[in-house]
């Protein structure tokens, strides 16, 4: 369990979360979703211990994030920042290797691993490519293996937990549909926490088992896709009048449709 | 595209130093009095005990002990100190523009070195006795840390570092710097002016065993403990949020390896006066060969950094023999236009 309690926090003199609480279950995958500066890459930072909160606490497995020493978080909880970059050419293997330097572990097992991370994101055919030569796209998908591989076994019997800030941001919608699927059954599988800062609602509305909204630093809905998509609040949080229509394959599926005039400026 | 393994790593190391050893050779077999390498490998084993000294022309015998093998030793230490520490400001910087010399780290030394040697009369009776006569690589590390530590902190922009910036703020440092050397040789005497040109050529030239072995102490585990962090180093490569949470203590790796960079370009400079690009040269020539994984980048780099110095000296005694080259200039020569191909190479994403 991974819990912030009444956070708030201010960058250049501006609060960025304000007095916000969240929790984060393992096996289950989050999406937090919001407008531009609504403040969810904060809550995120905040979360992982980057930004300094003016107030509140963030607490992993009921321990304060300062009590956890760096090297041992690792071993439990993989981050991907947004627009995370490389200028070295590294073979896609070896950067997916670096997400096992927590871990004592030896080279076969580590080797196991990027084979299962790998193929879970699509990389397999990568692996013997210089990583400055791929597409964004392809990056992209090699940074996530990258992350899974960091938490892809249980360390002391601890669920992990991975934050990943717009994972999919670069990748066509096959491989958004399919990176989310995919997390969304490794979290199961593996009873990990997967949290995802996205944009595309709809992605979203058919991938994720929960949703925080965020709106000018507030949390402002949380749960199930059916639940808090509705019209009302997509249409203030978001400024756009919408239509929720039922997904065709599954009646449980909202899926949104924006309306043409209201997104004329 | 190579991946890093341990059997290749080997591999490559054991090449490199063969080569090592062949340049090695042929450096202390030429100069004004040719040395043929059966009669080196005789007196080296005479030397070691394995045969009988005297039986060998005692005049070779003094001229590679006194001479040509204190130089090479001076010069494989100093090429793989410089390698290295280039290496390791590449990985720190995270980006492959970084260097010593470029960035005024070298001439930052110098300046410590420098202000020793002209303005030691006013200082030196503050100082205790056994400080003294290191007081030079002590100042050259100083001047050295300064440099480097204003550098990381001017082009650090939001966590990450800014390349424009960084090679600008070089450029800044260099001239002040440099302005400083020039108001320093116009106070200086003759026999200071002298010596103040000799650190901005680069020299292996004036060596005893004594320095050598200091070098040694300083420059082996330096580079020993650096080489220990080449996974972290791997892992800086990422961003330094990355690194973090992969689990690494940034900060403290940050100043271990900034003073121990330091350190090492002190003690080259004290030494061996400004050799530059060695730092900027080596890294890229290794990584074409070993890819960048620092477990075998940096250990690669500096056995190389010590051939690449060698063969530079080769060229430094030959080329206008009997007179010789100081060192420096050579390797200016040789990393300038190199430098400038990079540049023209990287011209696009820097986008200056």
């Amino acid at each position: 369990m991974y819990q912030a309690t009444d956070i708030s926090v201010a960058l250049n003199s501006k609060t960025v979360l304000d007095n916000l609480s969240a929790f984060f279950r393992s096996g289950e995958l989050c999406a937090v979703l919001g407008p531009n500066g609504a403040g969810k890459t904060s809550l995120l930072r905040a979360m992982i211990g980057d930004l300094a909160l003016a107030s509140g606490t963030v607490k992993f497995a009921d321990r304060s994030l300062h009590d956890w020493p760096m090297h041992d978080i690792a071993k439990v909880r993989g981050v991907l920042p947004q627009n995370s970059r490389l200028d070295f050419p590294f073979t896609v293997r070896d950067v997916i290797e670096m997400g096992r330097f927590p871990h004592r572990t030896t080279r076969e097992h580590n080797y196991q691993v990027i084979m299962e991370t790998a193929e879970k994101c699509d990389c397999t055919y990568l692996l013997d490519r210089n990583f400055l030569k791929l597409s964004g796209g392809e990056q992209q998908r090699v940074q996530v293996a990258r992350a899974l591989s960091q938490i892809w076994e249980h360390h002391m019997d601890m669920p992990g937990f991975l934050f990943l800030d717009e994972p999919v941001s670069a990748l066509d919608i096959s491989h958004q549909y399919r990176i989310m699927q995919m997390l969304g059954k490794v979290a199961v599988e593996k009873n990990i926490g997967i949290i995802c800062v996205l944009h595309n609602l709809n992605l979203a509305a058919q991938s994720v088992d929960r949703c925080l909204i965020l709106d000018e630093g507030h949390l402002v809905a949380d749960g199930k896709p059916s639940h808090v998509f509705t019209e009302e609040t997509i249409s203030n949080v978001f400024d756009i009048d919408i239509w929720i229509q039922e997904h065709p394959e599954n009646p449980n599926v909202p899926f949104l449709i924006p309306k043409l005039e209201s997104a004329l400026i | 595209m190579q991946h890093y393994s341990p059997q290749r790593s080997w591999r490559i190391l054991a090449g490199l130093i063969i080569i090592l050893v062949i340049a090695s050779l042929y450096s202390i077999q030429i100069g004004p009095s040719a040395i043929a390498v059966n009669e080196i490998l005789s007196i080296l084993a005479g030397l070691a005990g394995l045969s009988d000294i005297h039986v060998i022309d005692p005049q070779a015998t003094t001229i590679l002990v006194k001479i040509r093998i204190p130089r090479l030793i001076m010069g494989i230490i100093v090429g793989s100190g410089l390698a290295v520490s280039g290496c390791v400001m590449q990985a720190l910087f995270r980006n492959p523009m970084a260097d010593p010399g470029l960035l005024g780290v070298s001439s930052g030394a110098a300046l410590g070195a420098m202000i020793t040697i002209v303005l030691s009369v006013h200082f030196m009776h503050y100082i205790a006795d056994a400080l003294v006569m290191h007081m030079i690589p002590i100042m050259a590390f100083a001047g050295g840390l300064c440099t480097l530590l204003i550098i990381h902190r001017l082009s650090r922009i939001n966590s990450r570092i800014d390349i424009p910036t960084m090679l600008l703020a070089g450029i800044a440092l260099n001239s002040i710097i440099g302005a400083l050397i020039g108001l320093l040789s116009y106070i200086s005497d003759d026999g200071q002016l002298r010596r103040l040109i000799f650190w901005g050529l680069g020299s292996l030239e004036v060596t005893n065993w004594t320095r050598i072995s200091v070098a040694a102490a300083v420059i082996l585990p330096a580079s020993v403990v650096m080489t220990c962090y080449a996974k972290h180093l791997n892992a800086n490569l990422l961003g330094e949020n990355e690194a973090r949470h992969l689990g690494i203590d940034i900060e403290k790796m940050k100043t271990m390896l900034i003073v121990l960079v330091s350190l090492i370009v002190g003690v080259c400079v004290a030494l061996s006066g400004i050799i530059g690009f060695v730092g900027l040269l080596v890294p890229h020539l290794v990584r074409m060969v070993t890819g960048p994984d620092h477990r075998l980048l940096l250990p690669a780099c500096g056995i190389f950094g010590a051939v690449l110095l060698v063969l530079a000296d080769i060229l430094a005694r030959t080329l206008i023999a009997p007179a010789q080259i100081p060192i420096g200039i050579i390797t200016a020569i040789l990393g300038g236009p190199f430098f400038l191909w990079l540049l023209v190479r990287h011209r696009r994403k820097l986008a200056l």
